[in-house]
């Protein structure tokens, strides 16, 4: 039984991709389409990666339940991803309130299945990136996740973000320096 | 009031400066986030519209890539939570029309007696 299904007639024509409502299979369309991209926005704000899946969670419940609000007046992933960053800022201020246990930081970068020598040296590499990424603050690190990830037009970012168009440039611009001169002193 | 624009050894300065021991920086900086004619001068000397991705970008995917089953749990969780959330509502509307019910009941008992 499906309890939880919205009226049928909430899409727009013009998005193919667009969930529609009144069928399950919308909701997977939603999370499939978008799950990813608000994982790493929630991930770049939170640093944890257990957080960033409840925030992805709640995105998707907030963006499903709103859904027939949603009138097009941005693209579908602006939209979401501006639920995503909102959840993941009082997400944020919430875990800042609260943490007072070293064991509570953030996770340490998982370097996966490679060889010794690589993953000592991608380690490293990673290291000092996300050590770069660690020291820009909050809405520098999603400006450069929405830009260099997701590819979003800066206005997009902007209207995302709630804040000033050249907020976004100069924030992209300091973050793009910072990280690419981390990255440089490995290569 | 004639405005006052930084001049490029300065916005030169704002882009390198790792550190602000006499407050450059800041105050580029806030100048910067009203200042759209700056904004674009930083973004000429820098060629800000370069395409997304690039070094940073791959690594940025690598850094905050989504663990494995993200999506099926995500959405396992959200219809879990939207089921939860109806159930919910209608035990809300059976325990308000229940006492609605006896609200009547008791009214029609006052009437007859």
């Amino acid at each position: 039984m499906v309890l939880w299904a919205l009226p049928p007639g909430t899409g727009l024509p013009d998005e193919p991709t667009r969930p529609t409502g009144g069928d399950p299979d919308d909701l997977h369309a939603l999370v499939v389409e978008h799950g990813d991209a608000v994982y790493r926005l929630a991930y770049s704000v939170l640093r944890d990666k257990g957080l960033a899946e409840d925030v992805t969670q709640d995105t998707m419940l907030k963006a499903w339940l709103a859904l027939p609000t949603f009138r097009g007046e941005s693209s579908l992933r602006g939209w979401v991803m501006r639920i995503a960053h909102n959840t993941a800022i009082s997400t944020l201020r919430t875990r800042r309130a609260l943490v007072t246990d070293p064991a509570d930081l953030p996770e340490a970068f998982d370097s996966g299945d490679r060889r010794p020598e690589q993953r000592i040296e991608g380690a490293f590499v990673m290291a000092e990136f996300e050590a770069a990424l660690d020291l820009l603050d909050d809405l520098s690190r999603s400006c450069v996740v929405l830009r260099e990830i997701e590819g979003l037009p800066y206005e997009e970012i902007a209207r995302i973000l709630e804040v000033p168009l050249p907020t976004v440039k100069t924030r992209l611009l300091r973050a793009r320096r910072k990280l690419a001169s981390a990255l440089r002193e490995w290569s | 009031m004639i405005r006052r624009h930084p001049i490029d050894g300065l916005l030169h300065r704002w882009l390198d400066a790792d550190d602000d021991a006499n407050g450059d920086v800041a105050k580029v900086s806030a100048h910067l986030e009203s200042c759209a004619r700056c904004a674009g001068r930083i973004e000429q000397l820098v060629e800000l519209d370069s395409p997304p991705g690039g070094p940073v970008g791959d690594a940025l995917v690598t850094l905050l890539s989504p663990p494995a089953g993200l999506t099926a749990r995500v959405e396992r969780r959200v219809v879990d939570r939207l089921g939860a959330r109806q159930m919910a509502a209608v035990v809300g509307d059976l325990l308000g029309a229940a006492i609605e019910t006896s609200k009547l009941l008791l009214t029609e008992e006052d009437h007859e007696r």
